[in-house]
């Protein structure tokens, strides 16, 4: 099990801001990072998931919309068993994610831009070599408040 | 190929040109090079139930199909479609694809072959093998119709169906070109109109009718539920669905605001945070034991929000 590692700030310092919209290409993304994209979280793991087979749409993210284009344009996109992937970010960051707010796992090409992971409104966004990386979706409740993903 | 490129960005400027009758000759002739000569050509000017129906499997379809799927082809597409796309100028393919609904016309013609095939996408081969005989002997009348103002093409039995080109409504901007229209549909056909709010496709009812509680209520897309309230003004919605400030902060982090309300009226909480990034605000329903913008950016995120290194 990857150990985690602890939180980089503190509550009596001013937190750094962290946002970027211009293309930024991430040179230090340990496992248990995390990035985000819009609705979109990026998180580190230690290694690909023995479930991940290659999937040919880079779109990570369902939808028509253009909040939902997030594509990978480089590196290798998979589906994998989506509680394999779970355990792996638990492993990682300490944090349980339900199966149904998982999405693709990508590997980060062995050339890496900052143009790697593309949206029409965010900023573009790059990682270190051979990071294996997994998608998770944010919730929200519904009307009804029923718990479902965030789409746009 | 200069020129080939050329005369296909020219005809990606929907609506362009409509020369109906270059469109028959061209899609004629497209029949006869996949052996379909039976198969007649005519233009759809409304919706049919010749359309509604789900096209049978004809045998000029499966030929229209194995020319189209054969390995080549598609190996050419796909190595070719993207450079291609960025060459073209103003309103390409891919332009007009990221703005949504041409896009899924396309999306569906190469992936799901219900009968509806997007003359843009299907005319790319011509363009990148053009001194193919086996490719240009279809593709050239399909790249033909393209330019002469055809748009889909729809297989019936035996009567091949085309759809002239759209007329577009869209906006400029550092997002690049999207459809937009906030009067009527952004996207007018003889097949159907499309309703786009800032690049986001909705339905008719947001851009047509007066926006509602109730339809905000029930609409489960988070984009289209924040143009919803948007239209319907979001101190008019506040007021009226009962909210009550419960927590307010600038996220210095993420450098946006964010407030959490309660709704008087059923006990429900609403966290709403405005994206650092599009400057858009979002009404987010989190539990009841959520109090604190912190606690709903923890739970929205499944705790991750706080291992975030950068943001965009």
């Amino acid at each position: 099990m990857t150990k985690t590692r602890t939180k980089r700030t503190t509550s009596a310092a001013k937190p750094e801001c962290i946002v970027n919209n211009a293309p930024k290409l991430l040179e230090s993304f340990e496992t248990g990072d995390v990035s985000h994209q819009g609705d979109l979280i990026i998180v580190r793991i230690a290694a690909l998931p023995a479930s991940a087979k290659p999937r040919a749409d880079r779109q990570l993210a369902i939808g028509d919309t253009q909040g939902s284009r997030h594509v990978m344009t480089r590196g290798e996109v998979y589906d994998a068993d989506a509680n394999e992937v779970a355990e792996a970010i638990l492993a990682a960051t300490g944090h349980r994610v339900g199966a149904q707010y998982i999405g693709p796992v990508f590997v980060s090409p062995e050339s890496p831009t900052a143009h790697d992971l593309t949206h029409p409104e965010h900023g573009h966004q790059g990682f270190p070599a051979g990071a294996v990386c997994a998608v998770v979706y944010q919730r929200n409740l519904d009307a009804e408040e029923r718990e479902r993903r965030v789409m746009d | 190929m200069d020129a080939l490129l050329q005369r296909y960005a020219a005809a990606c400027d929907y609506p362009g040109v409509l020369d109906e009758a270059a469109v028959e000759r061209a899609l004629a002739e497209y029949l006869r090079a996949i052996k379909a000569m039976q198969t007649g050509v005519q233009r759809i000017r409304g919706a049919t139930d010749v359309i509604n129906a789900r096209p049978g499997r004809s045998v000029a379809r499966d030929a229209a199909w194995l020319a189209w799927n054969s390995e080549f082809a598609i190996r050419t597409c796909c190595t070719h479609a993207n450079r291609l796309a960025k060459d073209t100028r103003g309103a390409s393919v891919a332009q007009i694809a990221d703005d949504g609904a041409v896009a899924e016309a396309a999306r569906k013609a190469w992936h799901e072959l219900d009968g509806r095939w997007d003359l843009s996408a299907f005319s790319i081969p011509y363009i990148c093998a053009p001194n193919s005989p086996e490719i240009a002997k279809w593709a050239r009348p399909v790249f033909d119709a393209f330019c002469a103002g055809a748009w889909l093409v729809f297989w019936g039995d035996d009567v091949l169906y085309w759809v002239a080109k759209p007329t577009l409504h869209t906006e400029m901007g550092s997002f690049g070109r999207r459809l937009h229209c906030e009067t009527g549909p952004a996207l007018i056909s003889d097949r159907y109109h499309l309703y786009f709010i800032h690049g986001v496709r909705v339905p008719e009812s947001v851009v047509m009718s007066p926006i509602t509680l109730d339809q905000i209520k029930r609409e489960r897309n988070s984009e289209v539920s924040r143009i919803l309230i948007e239209r319907y003004g979001w101190v008019r919605y506040l007021d009226d669905i009962g909210a009550v400030a419960q927590h307010q902060r600038h996220n210095e982090r993420d450098a946006q605001d964010e407030a959490m309300y309660l709704m008087s009226s059923d006990g429900s909480r609403r966290f709403v945070v405005t994206d650092p990034s599009t400057g858009r605000r979002y009404a987010l329903g989190v539990p009841r034991e959520v109090k604190t913008c912190q606690d709903a950016q923890n739970w929205i995120t499944h705790g991750l929000d706080a291992r975030a290194v950068h943001r965009s």
